[in-house]
């Protein structure tokens, strides 16, 4: 293929990684440019591909040293564009990592802007696609299984959350919706693990990944940092 | 040349974050730039003039909200700069097209030390700003104590004071018998040969003793590196409402209050103020003029009353130009609530997340059922990914000293 018809995905990946398979989806790129960083949960060409389902798609992955030291983020970034430099059929993620990353990466390979809105909607030169992604695509990408109906890190025997019940991946609102069931008898205990691995988690995973569902007789207070990410609802006590 | 710096932002601000890119460029002028449904003009979007008074270069500012098209002012002669540390990337982009060619990309680094240059290869190093001074400029007040770094020689009391066995525990009488007893603090005043002082409470059924003795050991060995405070409040932000929680939880918790706290509360409210029933203790409060209470009570116990009413509360902490470091302080056995309790106040409450937290317990680490004491903890805290570290007591004082 000549090099000038190949089109190129310039995707920095974080924490939330259901943007990267929608900006996929959309631009369904010849070459993909995935830049990570050492803190990021480990993400390799064949989870990509997996996930993706595109065997064919050429994927590079260049992991930058440290996401939080801003002139080293530079200097790797300025790197890694002199060994891919920018062409004209490049298209540019600038909502996968952090401000810097995601900023830099529009300005070291200024194509097409892809940016991917709340719902899984991606978008460039204004024009909206929604996307739908499958639950193995989403967990895959994750490094997650799914073991009896609740969610598990690849290999790990303890449950991503303790303490909750199931989960399910709402496709329209692009999240993983994990559910709580807080009863007399489990109350405090789940209470403390809501508290403890909501914020936590959304470190992990990004904060857009997961959304809880609490189905409780009691109500409770949460700290205003992770109220947006957890829906109380009100169940009549038996 | 002046500087105009743009930043993307939402409401409300991040003062915090603010604060430090504001340090690092030293703006003349700022253009914050939201994207927002709502109408920007109801909200309060002042700089406080805390803020304004600490960078005088700031001589104006404005909001526009992007959303509906609205343009910054033009502002010839000025530099323009964008800062990437705060905001969403898709606004900083919108930001860029606006302002077109002419403007430079900066990220301020999280500490706030250093401004990198990103179109560029320049970064420049940033006087940081004085930690306890952004906590203060955030908005957030706090009381604490400094804690004296003068010497004090340890190894002259602690083999006489302290009973070392799993745990180190105080022998008050022996602690009453070597120093001055002060009857309101319960505190007593060691004197070593050097003419040095500690004062340490005298009471072995709380942890205050161990407080005393860690704190000062703390600052000792911190220093000219690092202030060390304790006693470390995080206040309400209306002061009649602190004082008004401290003495109402001070009169429910009147079992553990010195004699001379309870005959002082006693004068001022005019009761006997022992066993007082919850409708007691809210009439009691409605008859107190809360604001002179201040003049009524003598320093030591309104201070008590003041803290007791805080949001919540830590043993000390370390700081420097970069960090604030937490400290947790038990004689009991330390269990995964105490450390996520001081993990959530550096994760929640600082706005200067603590870069470690310490929790101090009375603890040998030497003695045979240290490590399977602590296993379970130490476990739980690597499998919750806590930054706590329990430290012992001879990790401190030698048990010889």
């Amino acid at each position: 293929m000549n090099r000038q018809n190949v089109t190129r995905l310039i995707a920095p990946i974080g924490r939330s990684r259901l943007n990267i398979l929608a900006a996929i989806e959309r631009v369904n790129p010849d070459e993909l440019i995935a830049i990570t960083t050492n803190q990021n949960y480990k993400i390799d060409e064949k989870g990509i591909k997996l996930a993706t389902g595109l065997n064919d798609m050429k994927v590079i992955i260049r992991s930058l040293s440290n996401a939080f030291d801003v002139e080293c983020v530079r200097n790797e970034m300025m790197a890694i564009r002199d060994e891919f430099l920018p062409s004209e059929n490049d298209f540019t993620l600038i909502s996968g990592s952090t401000n810097e990353i995601s900023f830099l990466s529009h300005l070291l390979w200024p194509g097409k802007i892809v940016s991917i809105k709340r719902g899984l909607v991606s978008s460039i030169d204004g024009i909206d696609d929604e996307h739908i992604i499958s639950n193995d695509s989403v967990l895959t990408l994750f490094g997650l299984q799914d073991i009896d109906g609740n969610l598990h890190r690849d290999g790990e025997r303890k449950k991503l959350f303790p303490g909750s019940s199931s989960y399910y991946i709402d496709k329209l609102r692009g999240k993983i919706c994990i559910r709580w069931d807080l009863h007399q008898n489990n109350f405090q205990s789940s209470l403390v693990n809501l508290r403890n691995h909501v914020e936590k988690k959304s470190e992990l995973f990004g904060s857009n990944t997961f959304h809880h569902d609490v189905y409780s007789a009691k109500g409770f207070n949460l700290h205003e940092k992770i109220r947006t990410m957890v829906t109380i609802i009100s169940e009549e006590e038996e | 040349m002046k500087i105009n710096l743009f930043l993307s932002c939402r409401h409300p601000l991040n003062w915090n974050s603010l604060i430090k890119i504001i340090n690092a460029h030293k703006p003349n002028h700022i253009t914050f730039c939201h994207y927002d449904e709502r109408d920007i003009s109801e909200l309060d979007l002042k700089i406080p003039e805390l803020i304004i008074a600490k960078f005088p270069s700031i001589e104006g500012y404005e909001h526009i909200n992007m959303k509906n098209e609205e343009k910054h002012s033009s502002l010839p002669g000025f530099e323009h700069r964008l800062d990437v540390r705060m905001g969403a990337s898709f606004s900083q982009i919108m930001i860029k097209e606006m302002v077109e060619s002419d403007c430079k990309f900066f990220s301020t680094s999280y500490d706030g030390t250093k401004l990198v240059r990103l179109d560029e290869a320049e970064e420049y190093e940033v006087e940081p700003i004085d930690q306890l001074e952004l906590l203060r400029l955030s908005g957030v007040s706090y009381s604490h104590t400094p804690v004296s770094s003068k010497p004090f020689n340890f190894e002259e009391f602690i083999p006489k004071i302290i009973e070392i066995g799993e745990q180190a525990n105080l022998n008050s009488e022996e602690l009453k018998s070597l120093g001055v007893f002060d009857t309101k603090t319960m505190k007593v005043r060691l004197t070593d040969s050097d003419g040095n002082i500690l004062d340490i409470d005298s009471r072995e059924d709380h942890g205050f003793w161990y407080e005393d003795i860690v704190m000062r050991k703390l600052a000792i060995n911190f220093a000219g590196k690092k202030r060390v405070f304790a006693n470390v409040t995080r206040n309400q932000k209306n002061r009649s409402k602190q004082i008004r929680m401290g003495l109402k939880r001070v009169l429910k918790d009147i079992d553990s209050q010195t004699d001379y706290i309870v005959n002082e509360l006693s004068k001022v409210l005019s009761t006997e103020v022992n066993d007082l029933e919850d409708s007691e203790i809210n009439a009691a409060l409605q008859q107190v003029s809360i604001e002179n209470l201040e003049n009524l009570l003598d320093n030591f116990v309104f201070n008590h009353i003041f803290a007791a009413g805080a949001k919540n509360e830590f043993d000390g902490m370390l700081v420097d130009d970069r960090s604030i470091e937490t400290i947790e302080i038990k004689t009991t056995s330390p269990n995964l609530n105490q450390a996520r309790k001081l993990e959530t106040f550096s994760r929640y409450h600082s706005p200067v997340k603590g870069s470690r937290m310490y929790l101090v317990t009375n603890f040998i680490t030497s003695s045979t059922n240290y490590d399977k004491r602590f296993k379970n903890l130490r476990r739980n805290l690597g499998l919750e990914s806590i930054d706590v570290h329990p430290i012992g007591f001879d990790n401190l004082f030698r048990p010889n000293q």
